[in-house]
């Protein structure tokens, strides 16, 4: 049962590509580590090489990047104001980076980087960094305004006040674990599908006609994946806007 | 050829400077025009959420709220560690975890008003 093939939890293992050890610390070039330069590399390439021709009437390469550009800067600029363009950088490579790693994850054979909840939290930590320190630079204390709603009688200001704190603190949390979570179930739910197909179609002739259902489940399921992997990295790139909102206008 | 026309200004926008709070005509011009042309994605971003059914809003919620119960868990739980309160730091920050993963879900589905109405649309953003 156990067996590589219909094994679900098979695909996410990590393996040493090559070992590097320093100072005691394994940061050994994993597989999880080549996909996530395949897939900076990919973004650039298409991003830059799409964009090199500079064409009035877009071919299909530059026509996906300016698409892609004009979706997230207009993402970011109804949620976080004209003053939030400064982070498009960020957001722009946040959003790609995300698209493109969840997109990788659809082809066969390949490691999911978004499915290991390391590299979500990671990213959604760079996010609340970003507005916290750019909160207190640009607002000072006054960031701190963020946690006490106006129009709350005083005697309960102090447990609001935790309580929107706790609440700006989950925010990570949720933006990683949303992430990662889709990505984790939907890769199980595909392989225990595909597993159906093949245990059941070695089950002789009539197995092989049971294994037609699994198998339709399984296109549509695909299908599916694919609406998550953009679907999620719309919902990141939104949330990061949002956020982003809070730093540059903490309440009044 | 007008569509194209307005593609092209818009890189000439985006290549130039810092977009931010430059007070030139021309570039107000172009930003109006910018604008106009944003209206078409924004909808298409919209049908986009509404096409995933109720799994992407379901999972959504479910991390919005089971977040905010752990950061409260963790926090209670810290507390407890540190000052030797055990188990009253952890009860009390639970049920406050409890009460902003509320918060997080009635913000999510818009029931709760963004902190920040000033920001025009993200009230809109949110009822999606």
């Amino acid at each position: 049962m156990a067996d590589v093939r219909t094994d679900p939890i098979h695909q996410f293992g990590i393996k040493h590509i090559l070992d590097i050890n320093v100072g005691g610390y394994d940061v050994s070039f994993t597989n999880s580590a080549l996909f996530m330069v395949l897939t900076v590399a990919v973004t650039a390439l298409i991003l830059i090489w799409g964009t090199s021709a500079r064409a009035v009437v877009p071919g299909r390469l530059q026509s996906m990047g300016e698409i892609a550009y004009e979706f997230v800067a207009g993402t970011l600029r109804s949620s976080a104001g004209e003053g939030g363009m400064r982070f498009l950088p960020l957001v722009f490579s946040l959003f790609m980076f995300v698209l493109v790693a969840n997109l990788f994850g659809m082809v066969p054979y390949f490691f999911t980087v978004t499915s290991h909840i390391i590299v979500t939290a990671c990213l959604a930590l760079l996010v609340i960094l970003t507005v916290t320190i750019y909160g207190f630079y640009k607002h000072g204390t006054h960031f701190l305004g963020l946690f006490v709603p106006s129009g709350v009688p005083a005697a309960i200001v102090p447990l609001v006040t935790i309580i929107e704190v706790i609440s700006f603190l989950s925010r990570p949390l949720s933006l990683s674990v949303r992430l990662f979570a889709n990505m984790l179930a939907g890769h199980i739910t595909l392989k225990v599908f595909a597993g159906f197909v093949v245990t059941l179609s070695s089950l002789g002739a009539f197995g092989f006609l049971g294994a037609l259902l699994p198998l339709a489940m399984v296109v549509a399921l695909t299908g599916l994946e694919f609406l998550v992997a953009f679907l999620q990295a719309y919902v990141f790139t939104i949330l990061t806007c949002m956020y982003l909102n809070d730093a540059l206008h903490p309440g009044h | 050829m007008t569509s194209d026309d307005k593609r092209r200004e818009t890189e000439g926008l985006n290549e130039g400077k810092p977009p931010i709070g430059s007070g030139d005509a021309r570039l107000d011009k172009l930003r109006e025009k910018l604008d106009d042309l944003k209206q078409t994605p924004e909808v298409g971003a919209g049908q986009t959420q509404g096409g995933m059914g109720g799994i992407g809003q379901a999972v959504k919620m479910g991390s919005e709220f089971v977040a905010g119960v752990i950061v409260g868990f963790v926090i209670g739980y810290t507390i407890d560690q540190v000052f030797g309160t055990k188990p009253w730091g952890m009860i009390v920050f639970l049920l406050l975890g409890f009460a902003a993963g509320t918060l997080n879900v009635l913000r999510a589905v818009g029931a709760v008003t963004e902190r920040f109405p000033s920001s025009g649309q993200s009230e809109d953003k949110d009822k999606r």
